[in-house]
C-alpha cells in the first residue's frame, strides 16, 4: 500500500520530537516544575525509532476515540491520520469494537468516528452510557437529525438511507451471528456426546427425559459462551458427567421405589385376603396395612434383593401368625388409649370405665399427614415410623414414606374441650358420653365461611358433629378459612337456649367476634347477655385464634378452664410425646 | 541445530523449531537441515536478542499461524490472544520494549511484533491529548485558534452533558 503522503507526515512528526527535544519552552517548563510529571511521561519518546509500518501496526490496535485524540494531540499526527492514505487504520480501529455499525458513506472514518464516540453534538445524548449494540445506531441517529438540522449540510435522503442501510447491517450481522452460534453448539453438542459415549455413558443418555439437545446445549451454555472449543467441551465434559451421575442415581433409586411399592401392594392382597377369608367380625379392629411391612418376616420378604420376583404366595407365611399378631396388637392399642386418657382427661378416671367408651368426643390429630381422627380410630392410626428397622435405608423408607401418611406419634388436639365444655352446658356428664349420646343431642353446625347467609337463607346446610369436625379440618379448605371459619353450634329444642333460637355460642371469631355477637343477638330479639356472653368478650384481640377448633389456642378457653384443668391437658401432651414409654409402664 | 551471531558478537545456539518461528532465519537455513555456518544478525543485540529466544521457546508448540496474504486489511487478521505468560514477559523497560519490537520486525516474527505492538497501543489508550502529549514528549504544533476551537467543542460537549 501507498504511505509517501504518511512518509512526509512522519518524517515532519519526527522532526517534531527532534525539536521538542533540543528545545523546551518555557512555559511548559514552567508547568512542569509546579506539577509532578506522571509515570509515564516521555515514556513513547521513543515511538519515532519505529519504522512507519510497525507504527501503523500500533495504531491499527488502537480504538477509533483513541486516534481522535492522538489525532488531536499534535499538528503532525493530524496531518498523518487525516490522510485518506490512513483510513485503513481507522477501518481497523473501527473493527477493534464489536458491533459498531459500518461506517456510512457520506462520512469519512474519522468524521464518523467522531459522530459516534465524541460527545460533541447539538443534543443531548440519552445513549451515551448503554452498552448495547444498537447504541450506537440510536446515537449516531440522533446526532444524524441534529446535524442535519442545524448544518444542513447533509443531502436529504441521506438519513433514510443511513438508517436503513444500518438496520439491515444490524439485522443480518445478528442472524449471522445466531448462525453461528447453533452451528457452534450443534458440533460441540456431537462432540460432547461421542466423547460421553467413549466414557460408557451411552445407556444414560439414550434414557435421559429430556431431549439431549436442550440438556447438553445448557450444560455447554454454563461457563463457555466466549471460550475456545476445547476449554468449553472439557468444562462440559465434566459438568455433564457430573449430571449424568445424578441422572444415574436417581433412576435407580426410582427403579426400587417402585419395586418396594409393587412390593407393599402385593403384601396388602395378601393381607385383604386373609381378612375376607376371615371376616370382620372376627377382627373388628384391624390395623392400617402397612403396619405388616415392619414385621420381621414381612420386612425380610419385601426387603430381599429386587432381581427375585416376589408373588402374593411369598406372604403366605402370615396367615400363620396373624391371629396372634392381631390380638397382642389391639391390646396394646387399648392399653395405650388407656394411658392416653388417664392423662389427658381426668387423673381421677373411674376405674369401671371403658377406655373405648370414653374416647367419644376426642379427636386426635397425626402429627405426621395432619389428618384428625376421632380417638375410637385413633389407636389404628398408626404406620410408617421413622425409627424403624428400616431407618437408613433411604429406597425402601421412601416406598413406605409413599405407601402411607401417617404415624405412631399422634398428636393430641383438645377439641375434647369444646366439645366437653357443650356436654356440660347440655348437663350431659362429658366422661359417660358416647357417640350415640352426641347423635341424640342433635348437635347441628353450620359454617360461616362457606355459608355466610345461613341466617337469612331459606335453605339451611347444616352439618352434625362428625361431619363438621371434618369439614375444619378439611385440609384443602384450611387455607382459605383461616381468619374466617365461625362455626356456630346449635342445640335444637334445648331449654337453655329457646330464647335465642339455639344460638348457643360463637368460636373463632377472630376480630370480627363483637360485631358477629351483637348482630346474632339483634337478630334474635336477645336484648340482655345471655348466660355466656361474657364468653364472648374475653376475646383477647392480640391472640386470635387461627382456626376452628383450635380451642387451646383460643382466649375462651381460657374462660371456660380453670387451671386444674390446664394442667391436666398439659401433662397429657406432654405424656403423648412419647406414648411407647407410657405403654410400658 | 541453528546457530546465530548478534551484533555484539554473542554466539546463540537454538533448536531448529525454535529457530524457525523467526522468518528471517527460516528464510536463511532454506527450510532444511542443520545450519553449519552462523547466521549474521547483526540488527539485534545478544540482551534482545535472548528475549526473543526466550520467546520463541515458550512458543514452540504452538500451531503455526495460517498464512494471511499479501495486501488483506488489518481488520481481518486474527491477531493470538495474549496469556498470562505473555503479558509477564512484555512487562519490559520502554528501550527493550522498542527494541524487541524492532527486533520482531526484523526478523520477521509476527506474533511477537503483534504482542508488541498491542502492548505500546494498550499504554495510549485511555490518554487524553494533553496526556499523549507528555507521553511523546512532542509539542502540539497547533495555533491559538486551533487550540481554542478545540477547547470550545470540549467546553460545550460537557455543557451538554452536565
Amino acid at each position: 500500500m501507498s504511505t509517501t503522503f504518511a512518509d512526509v507526515a512522519f518524517e515532519r512528526l519526527r522532526e517534531a520530537f527532534l525539536v521538542y527535544d533540543t528545545e523546551p519552552t518555557r512555559a511548559r517548563a514552567t508547568a512542569r516544575a509546579q506539577r509532578p510529571p506522571p509515570p509515564w511521561t516521555g515514556y513513547l519518546k521513543d515511538i519515532h525509532s519505529l519504522p512507519v509500518d510497525v507504527l501503523f501496526e500500533i495504531l491499527s490496535n488502537l480504538e477509533p476515540v483513541n486516534l481522535l485524540f492522538l489525532a488531536r494531540s499534535s499538528r503532525d499526527f493530524r496531518a498523518l491520520l487525516m490522510s485518506k492514505n490512513t483510513a485503513f487504520v481507522w477501518s481497523a480501529a473501527r473493527h477493534n469494537i464489536p458491533d459498531l455499525p459500518p461506517c456510512p458513506s457520506f462520512l469519512s472514518e474519522p468524521a464518523y468516528a467522531n459522530l459516534v464516540f465524541r460527545p460533541e453534538c447539538h443534543v443531548r445524548d440519552f445513549f451515551l452510557y448503554t452498552d448495547s449494540p444498537y447504541a450506537y445506531f440510536f446515537r449516531s441517529v440522533a446526532k444524524r437529525v441534529a446535524l442535519e438540522s442545524s448544518c444542513g449540510s447533509i443531502a436529504q435522503g441521506t438519513a433514510e438511507d443511513a438508517l436503513t442501510e444500518w438496520r439491515t447491517w444490524a439485522e443480518t450481522s445478528h442472524e449471522q451471528a445466531t448462525a453461528q452460534r447453533l452451528a457452534t453448539e450443534e458440533s460441540r453438542i456431537q462432540r460432547l456426546s461421542k466423547i460421553l459415549e467413549e466414557l460408557g455413558w451411552k445407556d444414560v443418555i439414550d434414557g435421559l427425559e429430556y431431549p439431549r439437545h436442550q440438556t447438553f446445549t445448557s450444560i455447554l451454555r454454563a461457563g463457555a459462551q466466549n471460550s475456545q472449543e476445547e476449554d468449553a467441551l472439557k468444562r462440559a465434559e465434566t459438568r455433564a458427567v457430573r449430571y449424568l451421575e445424578q441422572v444415574k442415581i436417581r433412576r435407580r433409586r426410582f427403579d426400587h421405589v417402585q419395586r418396594y411399592t409393587e412390593r407393599l401392594g402385593t403384601m396388602k392382597k395378601a393381607v385383604l385376603a386373609f381378612r375376607r377369608h376371615f371376616g370382620p367380625a372376627i377382627f373388628p379392629l384391624f390395623p392400617r396395612y402397612n403396619e405388616f411391612a415392619v414385621l420381621p418376616e414381612v420386612e425380610q420378604i419385601i426387603t430381599s434383593p429386587l432381581s427375585q420376583d416376589i408373588t402374593l404366595d411369598a406372604f403366605s407365611c402370615l396367615a400363620p401368625m396373624m391371629p396372634r399378631y392381631l390380638e397382642d396388637w389391639r391390646r396394646e392399642k387399648v392399653h395405650g388409649l388407656e394411658a392416653l386418657l388417664r392423662y389427658s382427661i381426668d387423673s381421677e378416671l373411674p376405674e369401671d370405665v371403658h377406655a373405648i367408651d370414653l374416647a367419644v368426643g376426642q379427636f386426635l390429630q397425626c402429627g405426621v399427614c395432619d389428618s384428625v381422627v376421632d380417638t375410637q380410630r385413633a389407636p389404628f392410626h398408626t404406620c410408617y415410623e421413622p425409627l424403624s428397622p428400616f431407618a437408613g435405608r433411604s429406597d425402601y423408607e421412601l416406598a413406605l414414606k409413599q405407601a402411607t401418611k401417617s404415624s405412631h406419634e399422634i398428636h393430641f388436639r383438645p377439641l375434647t374441650d369444646f366439645v366437653r365444655n357443650l356436654l356440660e352446658q347440655c348437663g350431659q356428664d362429658y366422661r359417660r358420653t358416647t357417640a350415640q349420646d352426641m347423635d341424640q343431642l342433635k348437635f347441628l353446625f353450620c359454617c360461616r365461611k362457606c355459608k355466610p347467609d345461613y341466617w337469612t337463607s331459606e335453605a339451611r346446610e347444616v352439618l352434625n358433629w362428625q361431619a363438621a369436625v371434618h369439614h375444619a379440618f378439611d385440609r384443602y379448605l384450611k387455607a382459605e378459612r383461616q381468619y374466617h371459619c365461625v362455626l356456630e353450634v346449635m342445640q335444637e329444642d334445648h331449654p337453655l337456649f329457646s330464647v335465642a333460637e339455639n344460638v348457643y355460642t360463637v368460636v373463632n371469631s377472630g376480630r370480627h367476634a363483637e360485631r358477629d355477637i351483637d348482630w346474632i343477638l339483634r337478630e334474635h330479639g336477645v336484648e340482655d347477655p345471655i348466660e355466656h356472653r361474657d364468653f364472648f368478650f374475653n376475646f383477647d384481640q392480640s391472640c386470635l385464634p387461627r382456626r376452628a377448633f383450635l380451642y387451646h389456642q383460643s382466649p375462651l378457653r381460657e374462660a371456660v378452664l380453670d387451671k386444674g384443668e390446664r394442667e391436666s391437658i398439659t401433662k397429657g401432651f406432654a405424656a403423648l410425646v412419647d406414648l411407647s414409654d407410657m405403654i410400658e409402664t | 541445530m541453528v546457530t546465530v551471531v548478534v551484533s555484539d558478537g554473542v554466539t546463540f545456539t537454538m533448536e531448529q523449531d525454535v529457530a524457525f518461528q523467526c522468518g528471517l532465519i527460516a528464510d536463511f537455513a532454506g527450510g532444511g537441515g542443520d545450519q553449519e555456518e552462523p547466521i549474521p544478525i547483526q540488527a539485534v543485540n545478544s540482551t534482545v536478542m535472548r528475549k526473543v529466544i526466550e520467546y520463541c521457546e515458550h512458543h514452540r508448540n504452538d500451531p503455526p499461524q495460517p498464512e494471511v496474504p499479501e495486501g488483506t486489511p488489518l481488520e481481518r487478521k486474527d491477531r493470538r490472544g495474549r496469556d498470562a505468560w505473555d503479558k509477564q514477559f512484555i512487562q519490559v523497560e520502554q528501550e527493550l520494549l522498542f527494541e524487541i519490537i524492532l527486533a520482531a520486525n526484523y526478523l520477521n516474527i509476527k506474533p511477537l511484533l503483534d504482542l508488541g505492538c498491542s502492548q505500546v497501543a494498550e499504554m495510549m489508550k485511555g490518554k487524553t491529548p494533553a496526556e499523549i502529549q507528555q507521553m511523546f514528549n512532542i509539542v502540539n504544533g497547533f495555533t491559538a485558534d486551533e487550540e481554542a476551537q478545540n477547547g470550545e467543542g470540549e467546553e460545550k460537549a460537557r455543557n451538554l452533558n452536565s
